[in-house]
């Protein structure tokens, strides 16, 4: 039965193109950006294991539609009739299709985490990998199918199939979205709980992994018992199993809300499980120091944290040193002291940003998500409508010259320039100084600019 | 003579509507066929005794087995072969898989399943287009493969709803065959609106209308019930017209 329905099943024939999706999206969406320029390629046990659990949002939804296809198509073929007059139980038959959607794109979930495991088994430095996040993964997926399927099988239309890969879709997504609106349910995602990008060498993740798989193995019985009851056969078996489900679903949703982790985001700099750990730095004109996690970066680092700094070199207040420290907004500073060190969290040459918005501005982490940076009321009187990019008046003179030293390291000229006013001519008359009179206006107000005192009429 | 199938004031009713009206009928070794018009209750007769639904009231007795109880259930539909009046199936399967599907279904030992299909394939005369995929095959064709699905298992109880819908000729006779050859060993209950299908194949027959059963005897007994009855073509047509005037008069 197995061999027939896994021979026939739409998810076989669909599977290189699923694993395909998975693998696009694993990579693309490994380090949580879809832009290729920030992978780093440093691999790291907490976001593969992450990443493959993540990809559950890929190929559960696409499983769902698969088995609700699969579920729904004894009753679009009109064979119920011949069906139901066969010895095999129907509980046997439709474990059986069942079965036969789930069993490829498990088979694709444990292909995609050979293809990011070996990898990362060979180059990883740091850390070991998070079976319970593979578990969880896993187990979603098993879920999702079993929902399509029961999906299908209860409303067997043709539209059931998309409808349930996108109902599925949607229900993934949703209670990370609503953590916006202040409802917490975010363990209700099998994508949710992965550790902040970047932030994860730094944190423990939090510990949901049973809650979520209490609650997800047990959605996925109540989903088969709920196509069992329907099928007839042993109703009071069904009925028995079904309320046991239930209860493990319950007992995971209600657990998952009383641990300590539910509150928490993960990387933050209050959250209570930061990993202790040595950097690793190499001396310079600043002291570039790195997680041991991306050790293999250093050298790149420190050349591109040297590229930005090489202009300030001998100017006291000039940090000495430029820290790795975790990307999370009010993140640990690692025992550095912050007016003598500027912090980065993306190793290589994605920190010479961080780094020349921080060499400038002492306060860049008193600015958590830079909301403080949001244009007032008087701001937008003052542009005459919502500018397409900011300067804040607070930061101009530190954007300015932060804009100059990534321009002349090779990065981008700046964030924040734009239109009201727009800082990018002033940067540009900032490069067009010549180097003496840079250098001497440098020496001068450096301290002040990186205190946030210089205005942008105090500017050469 | 042994009774397979023993039905007892069986009533089937889909809502308010009495399909079924206290049918009693004991069927033992041989073929029998099921006569009457559109809606006269064959289809729900032959789905009643195939355990696809339950009657509403009355009982059953299948092969000695009671459908009532979840195991002997079981243990009879081990034993049935079906077809229904309208086959469905899966286009992308081939005939081989198709009819092997059903074995698997109706718990042929797994041994035993290749050559039963093989043989069950054989017999309706598919052989060659054993790996055609369904999809590719005509409406003749289709309910052949539907008969060696009801074969396969070697039933002991075979139910056959209009059977022989969309042969051709050549191939009605084949089939005929094949249920005499069955009817020798076991019981064979063969709906149709054919009649010329009772008086080739049929040892006995019954004429149902209105949801009851009206007329049961020999196709000899159904034609001598038409003599000096003017409408139909044949001997059996007209005793089946007369059956069926005398029950509605």
């Amino acid at each position: 039965m197995l061999r027939i329905e896994t021979r026939r099943s739409v998810a076989l024939l669909l599977s290189p193109l699923i694993l395909l999706a998975a693998w696009w999206m694993a990579y693309n969406g490994m380090y949580g950006t879809m832009y290729e320029a920030s992978w780093t390629g440093v691999y790291i046990w907490e976001e593969t294991s992450s990443t493959l659990k993540d990809s559950v949002l890929q190929i559960g939804p696409l499983v769902a539609g698969l088995s609700a296809w699969a579920a729904g198509r004894n009753r679009r073929r009109g064979m119920d009739d011949l069906l139901s007059t066969t010895a095999r139980p129907s509980a046997s038959r439709d474990l059986a299709t069942w079965a036969g959607a789930a069993l490829p794109a498990v088979a694709v979930y444990l292909l995609l985490a050979v293809l990011l495991g070996v990898p990362t088994a060979l180059e990883a430095t740091w850390g070991a990998p998070l079976p319970g996040y593979f578990l969880v993964g896993l187990v979603a997926l098993l879920m999702d199918s079993a929902l399509g399927l029961a999906a299908g099988y209860y409303l067997p239309g043709r539209f059931t199939a998309p409808l349930a890969a996108v109902a599925l879709y949607i229900a993934h997504l949703l209670p990370m979205g609503m953590v916006d609106l202040g409802i917490n349910y975010t363990f209700l995602s099998p994508a949710a709980y992965s550790n902040l990008t970047g932030a994860d060498v730094f944190s423990e993740p939090a510990r949901l992994a049973i809650q979520q798989l209490l609650l997800f193995g047990g959605l996925c019985g109540v989903a088969l018992c709920a196509v069992a009851l329907k099928g007839g056969g042993a109703r009071k078996t069904a009925r028995i199993a079904l309320a046991a489900s239930g209860a493990v679903s319950a007992a995971g949703f209600a657990t998952a809300l009383s641990t300590e982790d539910l509150y928490v985001f993960p990387g933050s700099g209050d959250y209570p499980k930061a990993v202790a750990y040595e950097p690793v730095c190499r001396e310079g004109g600043i002291t570039v120091c790195v997680h041991p996690a991306y050790e293999k970066l250093l050298p790149e680092t420190a050349r591109a944290v040297n590229e930005v700094a090489e202009p300030l070199v001998g100017i006291p207040a000039v940090p000495k040193y430029a820290v790795q420290s975790s990307p999370a907004p009010g993140a640990a500073t690692g025992g550095f002291d912050p007016d003598e060190a500027v912090f980065f969290g993306y190793a290589g040459k994605l920190a010479m940003d961080e780094v020349a918005d921080g060499i400038v501005d002492s306060n860049l982490y008193d600015h958590p998500g830079h909301e403080d940076l949001q244009p007032t009321q008087e701001d937008l009187r003052r542009c005459g409508k919502f500018p397409r990019k900011y300067l804040h008046p607070d930061v101009e003179a530190q954007t300015v010259v932060g804009g100059w030293l990534r321009m002349r390291a090779g990065g981008s000229r700046s964030v924040y320039t734009g239109e009201c006013p727009n800082a990018d001519k002033l940067v540009d008359r900032f490069a067009a100084l010549g180097p003496t009179e840079r250098r001497a206006w440098l020496e001068k107000n450096f301290a002040g600019l990186r205190a946030g005192k210089v205005t942008l009429k105090d500017l050469p | 003579m042994e009774m397979n199938v023993r039905a007892a004031e069986v009533t089937r009713r889909f809502g308010r509507t009495e399909v079924l009206k206290n049918v009693n009928l004991s069927v033992g070794r041989g073929v029998f066929g099921l006569l009457g018009p559109n809606g006269a209750g064959k289809t729900t007769l032959l789905r009643t005794l195939a355990t696809a639904i339950e009657p509403s009231t009355g009982s059953l007795s299948l092969l000695g087995f009671d459908p009532k109880d979840p195991g002997e259930r079981r243990a009879f539909r081990r034993r049935l072969g079906y077809l229904p009046q309208t086959l469905g199936y899966y286009p992308n399967f081939t005939v081989f898989e198709f009819v092997e599907y059903f074995a698997l279904l109706k718990e042929v030992p797994n041994k035993d399943v290749k050559p039963a299909v093989a043989r069950a394939i054989e017999r309706v005369g598919l052989g060659d287009r054993a790996k055609s995929k369904m999809k590719t095959l005509s409406g003749g064709m289709i309910r052949r493969v539907g008969i060696a699905q009801a074969i396969v298992n070697e039933p002991e109880l075979l139910l056959l709803d209009e059977p022989t819908a969309g042969l051709d000729p050549e191939q009605r006779v084949l089939f005929r065959s094949l249920i005499r050859d069955f009817g020798e060993r076991d019981t064979v209950v063969v709906s149709t609106h054919l009649v010329e299908d009772v008086g080739a194949a049929c040892t006995e027959v019954a004429l149902m209308d209105g949801g009851g059963i009206v007329f049961r005897g020999t196709p000899e007994d159904l034609k001598a019930r038409g003599e000096g009855h003017a409408i139909g073509d044949s001997p059996l047509e007209r005793g089946y017209g007369a059956v069926l005037a005398g029950a509605r008069s």
